[in-house]
């Protein structure tokens, strides 16, 4: 299993919101930005949402994590992400060629992908959604947005049927 | 003003319609709804043929809410044509189907689903995921037609 991908702890909460009692989704977020990352999972604490996460900083990282995932697979079951969060402008590698490799990987091809960017360009969005991206999101402007994003994303998906990988 | 976002409803049984724009009318967020009522419906809507030759009455949909059982063409074969035309080939389409078979869900996102949802039976659990749906998808940058 790859070294290069983070993962989240365990929420701590006394208290039990609604959404806390509801199942987890383990979402994969490909993002280089530590920002981009703090403010997704302090949004997810702050929402009481049920998301653990594993984080690649790269487009490399990610598809070598999932790469991995799929290596693993072939001797025994894996956890496979619900989810997979997607940045578009990464180093080397961007967001539209992971997307590329998963649609093109038949192991991975139907895992949900949303792509979560502050490129505005319409052309980028078109591309995205012509390769398969399951929705685009602009980032939230101010962390009350990313509240909402986290609170929807995560409600959206849990009442959603899921292809099995 | 933003522009009111326009939903497309696929679905044969009318009760099911009925259900559906209720509880689209008890979403506070204001949608233009439109129906067909199987898939040639959807392809004609689509086209602006036929009955919905006026564009201004029949603008083209910001998300299709897609049953998969419909007479004359079913919700897998709509999902195909769409994916092929260039005009729609990424419209956001949600499948709201009483079938939870994994291979039904699992076709569909072959297909090039954007989502699927499982019809509940419980309306006000409907009313909530119909919220969810809305909430979500007026959330989502949209992408451009024929492009």
């Amino acid at each position: 299993m790859s070294q290069d991908v983070q993962k989240s702890q365990p929420l701590e909460n006394d208290w039990q919101s609604p959404l806390l009692s509801r199942p987890p989704l383990l979402v994969f977020h490909v993002n280089d930005s530590t920002d981009d990352q703090v403010l997704f999972q302090t949004a997810c604490k702050h929402a009481e949402v049920p998301f653990l996460w594993h984080v690649a900083e790269s487009a490399e990282r990610g598809i070598s994590y999932l790469d991995s995932l799929i290596s693993m697979s072939r001797q025994q079951p894996v956890r496979w992400p619900d989810l997979l969060i997607l940045d578009l402008g990464l180093p080397e590698l961007n967001g539209l060629q992971v997307l590329e490799h998963i649609r093109k990987t038949p192991e991975l091809q139907l895992l949900p992908v949303i792509i979560l960017t502050g490129h505005q360009e319409p052309e980028l969005r078109n591309q995205a959604f012509k390769l398969g991206a399951n929705s685009y999101h602009l980032k939230p402007p101010d962390f009350a947005g990313w509240v909402e994003f986290v609170r929807t994303l995560y409600t959206i998906w849990i009442m959603s049927k899921r292809p099995k990988l | 003003m933003a522009p009111k976002f326009t939903i497309l409803i696929a679905e044969d049984n009318a009760n099911d319609r009925k259900l559906l724009r209720l509880a689209l009318q008890r979403n506070p967020r204001p949608v233009d709804v439109h129906d067909a009522v199987d898939g040639t419906q959807v392809i004609d809507y689509l086209r602006g043929e036929g009955p919905f030759h006026n564009r201004l009455k029949f603008p083209s949909p910001d998300l299709i809410i897609l049953d998969l059982k419909m007479p004359k063409m079913d919700g897998f074969e709509v999902l195909k044509w769409l994916r092929k035309e260039p005009t729609f080939a990424r419209t956001p389409v949600v499948i709201l189907s009483g079938s939870g078979l994994d291979k039904d869900v699992d076709e569909a996102y072959r297909l090039g689903v954007n989502s699927y949802i499982q019809k509940p039976t419980d309306f006000k659990e409907f009313v909530q995921k119909l919220g969810t749906l809305i909430d979500y998808w007026t959330m989502v940058e949209r992408p451009a037609l024929n492009t």
